[in-house]
């Protein structure tokens, strides 16, 4: 009986064993993903991780791009030509564009914490620097699509991280955009690199911000630097800026390769050129394009198809390898050209000089500066040159927009935009539903 | 991998352990030395025939044998003469003698009810009058013939409390089993299966689309190879199963020999073919075009320039002018099938044996799907000593199929091709080339080139030691492996839309290995005779790993070349998970006199899928029965043969509705930009995610009269699933879109009812009736925000209603004035828009069941076998296409049943005027086609002879039979569809929308059976 015992204790134990060693087989890890405290620890996964924000942003920029368009006067669906300046309803890319931010905290939070061995002091600049670019980009978006949005600046690592952040004004966001943009000029080298983000990519953006906050000096002091710099020049003929990849008139361009498509051309191209042909140029707008005074040779935009149709063909590479421009020289002249007009002191000579540089690329006639052209004869002249020189790259309607001129240009097309509550994107409604910070924070007139 | 070690090792020291407590045993083997021979009968009492496979032993030893087929048995022992035998043979009173001499005949009587009928419960198996829960112990033998391919689909109307829908015609596809409802939306509702001591995967490893059905892995198992089946339900029985028990249990036990007993062999042969009950009726070539024009006209169109005009005019041709194409006989065809079986079965006195292999062979009638499984099983046990036995069970299948796309999607699409396209519309362009229309592939074109197959290879195995470590105290420890190997390839020549332009090919290979490891201890023992006291503790650690390997190649020179190394481009991916499980368990259990029954049971479950603060759940249960039967007030009442009240409570879980890391906050690699690898966050952690907990009440009774001739179960049972798994909407400011955390709140009560009856038992003729019936009501007690599943999101889970109910606009009539519908306005707006609609019934049966009889008449045998359902809803998908009114054109095909629409104001019809725009006649998620899918079916009809003794004997044979099995004879409905239990998806949540899939067949076969 004793020994008998004996072995029932040998079970007891036994039992107790398997116990103790029960809590490490639970830990399990996947092999095709790693969890978040392991993901940057180091020069190669910090890189890795920055590398994943510019994936986002591949997938985002069509996107908006496609938004802001459809809400001016230069695009239509094709499913439904006649509505021009449409209504909005959704859209923009509100929860993309805080993926972007997400995982540009993420970068922004865990660098600056490498040790200095693991990681140069150059580089860790470098990676902050292109994270916060990426992160201005996104709330300076944000705010121009939708007004004020709520401002996060830490990684989500939880579902609450963000808890009882409710909505900053225009000001708070284009701030956030500007202090970040700050952060990136200061620690971004100025090697270039027209794929990702550089010192001249952010001050490419600051002139744009300053031009939209009317800071007319700053803006053109900005634009200036890029303008100077011997990287950039306007190309000619004008359509050799998207049919080449990485032109000299890129500032930042996002790029697409066979192994990494773009399907932004579905969305232009004719089924018979393997798209979908949702969206087409406005009809009308394509007249003043054909029009060899006004388009000039920005015609070459376009593609007439068979039926006569004519398609956009800027992102039109069928093996998905367009690129998108978020910014080039060319509305940094238009940015300088404006910011000199509106100056305390109008500098109208310099903004026809830098109006012209415009003109002269796209073979149309230029306009000859007389001292008796008025301030608003030449910011006229610049908001029409915007709108054929940067047609279908998500200006046009907040050009109109930030220019007070929406209910005019807009209200004429569709009564509903003479109303300036119809000035911004409304928030998507699924938004709102899903993040209690948001109920009843919508856009007013949504 | 140093985890996998580590299990490994803990895997690896239990075994060794084990080991060294048997040792001593196994040291301790002794030849035995022939004292006394005794050679005996057994024969039943009333025919004096000989009852084979009877258990003889010897009270005070462990020496026990098996009658033969005539029930003799010879002892050959070291007792002396005179000595106790008790023999037990299940369904008979077990009896005591005393063996003087060498020879011996013993009479058994047959017992009055089926309390000694021993009943596999967890972890052991108990006599039926000493289960507390609600356990229903239930076999195949009358339905394993009806073609299907999984056993699960053939228990529909078998078991009370389970549901079964078989969604498909197609052999071996998933069905919709449920125990007591539906818990989860998140997690797979399907019960724990558990054969031979492992618990089987029952998710598929498929990954292609065949439109949204997907394979059985249930299906792989041979059901002749099953010998009983316990399904457990209330939570007394499942509690042991902790995490996993919620779903309910079902335990498969399968054939094994018996000591002592002679071999037997077993041979099965049935050949037999099916065929669909009916086929849709579909309009006409001239109806189709005249519905056209009609349509045409108005919505505003003018008569001059209807499609349908002369051709000379720039039409079509006249309506009469149209030709009527029939593309459904081409894909429906009579179905061969085909069973072999072949088992040995035996052992002597310390070795038994099940040995079996077998082939089944079954074509859907839906060309050109088929379903072929080849197995083998071999089950050994070997007793090491007395005390010590060893044994092994392995399960080998081979499960070849022919794959078709037979749900939802339009490429590939079988009956999408065959049914979908209009009947008008010739196969041939006019240069008499072979072409797809409508959008759909060419039925010719489709079933010449059709190449999906997919292989299942699985091995189930299990290997015990277990030992009698002192009388009463039993330890057992077991290895267990569940291992499937799932090859997958298709292939789309140009022919075919999926592989235009260049074709189109997917290779993939899917693996899964569960291990398990489990060991128990348990112990009963008696005080003062009385008082009854078991105690069982256990443990269990289980590992499963699933992993795919898939390539696709797109890009081929011509139809010729079909591997992927072929391919211009070639693309591949990887996926890898695993999730382990850790778990304890104890069962207290005490009996007093056999009318106090009482037990407490309690398992913690440690599951890696869960978040770091939630990984160990608790689930306790306790069970109390009064034998009322066994009080002296009952027991001189002979009317009452047994009378038992049961009542239970207890918690289970359920881990289905989380991923393997679903609480982990991971980044995946694959974000590139320019050419260097990115990394990106994929989801955002949740420390907090949990396993989903089920309480429930459970009470009922048995109940016995007549002699037992006469019995009855009934359940009553109340289920609540709280923290139910769901994936929830985050903020955007997050940066992501959802996490997956516990939230919502379910319910389930319902009743069960069987009935069995010994209608009539004479010397040459019975007749028996076994009759259930169930009814279950699932209520959504919370839930944030409605989840939306189906095609078009035609079902709505909101909080109040039931899980799986139809979201739709209510039809009130057609107007006979204007032959429009009138829809009900909801929300009383005056208007019809998406807020007018409204809960529309569901999926769920008011009440579902069975019935079988069975009658013997000397070597005549019939089992006649419906099931039922009563109040369960349908989406009659098909007709929504095929009932547009012409409205779509020559995109789709237009049913018989619409030609019957309004026509001229006074038209009084349930089909409305021909005009999809002006007036949402044909809307979708309009009520009109959810029908009723209430059915009463002939399942299985069986009639068998088995030949006279005295002929078999004379060829050497112990028994012949032979038989005619048909199923589904006939089906009562009042669906328009061809079969109510018709689904496009596997997926539970999108059940109960009828589209692209084949009915079940009839079907008739021949079978032999000779058993030598």
């Amino acid at each position: 009986m004793n020994i008998k015992m004996k072995k029932l204790n040998i079970l007891l134990l036994l039992i107790a064993l398997l116990a103790a060693s029960c809590k490490k087989v639970l830990e399990t890890e996947p092999q095709a993903n790693i969890s978040d405290e392991a993901v940057i620890v180091d020069k190669k996964s910090a890189q890795a991780a920055l590398t994943g924000v510019y994936d986002a942003l591949q997938g985002l920029a069509g996107s908006n791009i496609v938004s802001q368009d459809l809400a001016g006067d230069n695009v239509v669906n094709f499913n439904a030509q006649n509505r021009v300046v449409a209504d909005k309803t959704g859209g923009g890319g509100f929860s993309t564009f805080y993926v972007i931010i997400n995982r540009a905290n993420f970068i922004l939070n865990k660098v600056p914490l490498l040790a200095d061995g693991l990681v140069s002091q150059a580089d860790k600049n470098q990676i902050l620097g292109e994270a916060y670019f990426l992160r201005g980009l996104s709330y300076f978006d944000l705010g121009k699509t939708y007004g004020g949005v709520q401002i996060v600046l830490e990684p989500a690592t939880s579902a609450n991280a963000h808890k009882g952040v409710r909505r900053s004004t225009l000001e708070q966001t284009y701030a956030q955009a500007l202090s970040d943009l700050n952060n990136a000029e200061n620690l971004l080298s100025a090697t270039i690199n027209r794929n990702k983000a550089n010192k001249f990519t952010a001050y490419a953006l600051k002139a744009r911000l300053y031009l939209y906050t009317k800071k007319w000096d700053l803006a053109e002091e900005y634009a200036s630097k890029s303008i100077a710099s011997t990287n950039f020049e306007l190309v000619k003929p004008y359509a050799t800026f998207f049919t080449s990849k990485n032109s000299r008139e890129s500032i930042f361009e996002i790029a697409f390769s066979t192994s990494d498509k773009s399907s932004f051309y579905t969305n232009w191209r004719s089924p018979e050129q393997g798209g979908r042909h949702d969206y087409i140029p406005e009809r009308g707008f394509v007249g003043l394009i054909l029009n060899p005074n006004l388009g000039g040779s920005r015609k070459s935009l376009l593609f007439q198809t068979p039926q006569g149709v004519y398609d956009l063909i800027q992102y039109g590479n069928q093996d998905g390898t367009s690129s998108i421009f978020i910014l080039r020289i060319a509305e940094q002249y238009l940015i300088r050209a404006e910011a000199r007009a509106h100056k305390t002191v109008p500098d109208l000579q310099g903004a026809v000089e830098d109006l012209n540089k415009i003109k002269g690329r796209a073979d149309v006639p230029l306009l000859t500066y007389t001292p008796q052209l008025t301030v608003n004869e030449v910011l006229l002249t610049i908001e029409n040159e915007r709108r054929f020189e940067l047609p279908f790259e998500g200006h046009r309607f907040i050009d109109i927009v930030r220019t007070g001129r929406a209910a005019e240009v807009f209200g004429a097309v569709n009564v509903n935009l003479k109303n300036p509550n119809f000035w911004v994107f409304p928030i998507p409604q699924s938004e709102i539903i899903n993040d209690p910070d948001l109920a009843g924070d919508q856009n007013p007139g949504y | 991998m140093q985890k996998y070690n580590q299990l490994k090792r803990i895997r690896v020291f239990t075994w060794i352990l084990g080991l060294i407590i048997i040792f001593p045993f196994i040291a301790g083997a002794q030849q035995p030395i022939v004292n006394s021979t005794l050679h005996g009968q057994v024969i039943d009492q009333v025919s004096r025939k000989g009852i084979a496979g009877a258990s003889v032993s010897i009270v005070g030893t462990t020496h026990s044998i098996q009658t033969d087929k005539d029930g003799r048995f010879n002892f050959v022992t070291g007792q002396k003469l005179p000595y106790t035998l008790t023999i037990t043979y299940i369904g008979y009173e077990t009896r005591q003698v005393t063996a003087k001499d060498e020879t011996i005949e013993i009479e058994l009587k047959e017992s009055a009810n089926q309390l000694n009928d021993v009943v596999v419960v967890a972890y052991g198996s108990q006599e039926r009058r000493n289960v507390i829960g609600s356990v229903t112990k239930t076999s195949l033998e009358d339905v394993k013939s009806i073609p299907g391919g999984s056993f699960e689909s053939q228990l529909q109307g078998k078991v009370a409390g389970v549901q079964i829908t078989n969604n498909t015609g197609v052999p071996g596809e998933t069905v919709n089993i449920r125990l007591r409802g539906a818990n989860s939306i998140n997690g797979n509702n399907n019960p724990l299966y558990v054969i031979d001591g492992v618990f089987i995967s029952n998710s598929s490893l498929q990954t292609f689309d065949t439109g949204g059905k997907s394979t059985s892995p249930i299906a792989d198992i041979n059901p002749n190879d099953i010998e009983s089946i316990s399904v457990l339900k209330d939570a007394e029985a499942t509690v042991l199963y902790g995490v996993r028990g919620a779903n309910g249990v079902v335990i498969i036990t399968t054939k094994r020999g018996k000591f002592g007993q002679k071999p037997k062999l077993d041979f099965n042969l049935s050949n037999g073919f099916a065929k669909a009950i009916k086929l849709w009726e579909l309009a006409t070539g001239p109806q189709h075009a005249e519905l056209i024009n009609e349509n045409y006209i108005n919505t505003g169109g003018t008569f001059a320039t209807r499609p349908f005009r002369p051709v000379s005019e720039g039409g079509r041709g006249l309506p009469e002018e149209q030709q009527t194409y029939d593309r459904l006989s081409q894909v429906f065809r009579t179905a061969g099938l085909q069973n072999y079986d072949i088992s040995v079965t035996g052992g002597n006195s310390g070795t038994k044996y099940y040995i079996s292999a077998g082939y089944n062979k079954q074509e859907s009638i839906l060309a050109p799907i088929s379903f072929d499984r080849a197995s083998f099983k071999a089950n050994f046990d070997q007793k090491l000593t007395n005390k010590i036995t060893v044994g092994i069970s392995n399960t080998l299948g081979r499960t070849y199929r022919n794959e078709g796309r037979a749900g939802d999607g339009p490429a590939g699409g079988l009956l999408q091709a065959a049914l979908h396209t209009p009947t008008y519309l010739s196969p041939y362009n006019e240069q008499g080339v072979l072409v797809g229309r409508a959008g759909f592939d060419n039925v010719e074109l489709l079933l010449k080139n059709y190449d999906i197959n997919s292989t299942s290879l699985r091995y189930i195995g299990n290997l015990y030691g277990e030992a009698e470590i002192l009388p009463g105290l039993r330890f057992r420890s077991s290895f267990g492996l569940d291992y499937t190997n799932y090859p997958e390839s298709e292939y789309w020549n140009t022919f075919l839309i999926s592989g235009s332009p260049n074709g189109l090919a997917t290779s993939s290979i899917g693996q899964r290995t569960s291990l398990l490891n489990e060991q128990t201890l348990s112990y009963t023992f008696k005080v003062n005779t009385k008082h009854t006291f078991g105690i069982l503790v256990g443990n269990t650690l289980q590992s499963d790993v699933n992993n795919t390997t898939s390539t696709r190649g797109t890009g081929f020179a011509n139809n010729s070349y079909k591997l992927i190394s072929s391919a211009a481009v070639t693309t591949g991916s990887q996926r890898w998970s695993r999730r382990n499980l850790a778990a304890f368990f104890t069962k207290l259990d005490y009996n007093f006199d056999g009318k106090y029954l009482l037990d407490f049971s309690l398992r913690s479950d440690g599951s890696s899928a869960f978040g770091k603060d939630k990984q160990w759940g608790y689930f306790p249960g306790v069970g109390a029965a009064w034998q009322l039967k066994e009080e002296n007030f009952l027991r001189n009442v002979d009317f009452i043969t047994d009378l038992k009240i049961r009542t239970s409570y207890g918690i289970t879980g359920s881990q289905n509705g989380a991923d393997d890391f679903s609480s982990l906050g991971l980044w995946s690699g694959g974000s590139s930009y320019q050419g260097s690898p990115g990394t990106a966050p994929q989801q955002i952690a949740n420390p907090n995610l949990g396993w989903e907990q089920t309480t429930q009440f459970n009470t009922g009774f048995d109940l016995a009269v007549l002699k037992g001739r006469l019995s009855f179960t009934f359940d009553y049972y109340r289920k609540y699933t709280s923290d139910g798994i769901i994936s929830s909407p985050l903020a955007a400011t997050t940066g992501f879109n959802s996490y997956t955390k516990n939230e919502i709140e379910i319910s389930n009560r319902g009743y069960e009812l069987s009935i069995n009856s010994t209608n009539i038992k004479g010397r040459d003729f019975t007749w028996s009736t076994s009759f259930n019936i169930s009814g279950n009501k699932n209520k959504i007690e919370k839930l944030s925000a409605p989840v939306k599943f189906g095609s078009r999101d035609l079902i709505w889970n909101i909080q109040g209603s039931s899980l799986y109910s139809f979201y739709l606009y209510k039809e009130l009539y057609v107007d006979p004035q204007t032959g429009n519908v009138v829809y009900d306005d909801y929300n009383k707006d005056g208007k019809i828009t998406a807020a007018d609609r409204q809960i529309y019934g569901s999926v769920w049966p008011k009440f579902f069941g069975g019935m079988g009889n069975n009658f013997a008449y000397k070597g005549i045998d019939l089992g006649v076998f419906f099931s039922f359902s009563y109040g369960n809803k349908v989406y009659n998908h098909n007709r929504f296409f095929g009932e547009a009114g012409g409205a779509r054109d020559a995109n789709r095909i237009i049913f018989a049943s619409n030609v019957d629409r309004w026509q001229k104001p006074g038209d009084i019809t349930n089909t409305p005027r021909p005009d999809g725009i002006n007036n949402n006649n044909y809307k979708d998620d309009g009520s009109r086609w959810l029908e009723d899918g209430s059915f009463l079916r002939l399942r299985a009809l069986t009639l068998g002879y088995t030949l006279p003794k005295s002929l078999t004997e004379r060829i050497k044979l112990d028994r012949v039979r032979l038989s005619v099995i048909a199923s589904n004879l006939f089906l009562i409905t009042n669906y328009t569809g061809l079969d109510p239990e018709s689904s496009a998806s596997s997926s539970q949540n999108a059940q109960g929308i009828d589209l692209g899939t084949p009915p079940q067949p009839r079907s008739f076969q021949f079978g032999i059976n000779v058993s030598l």
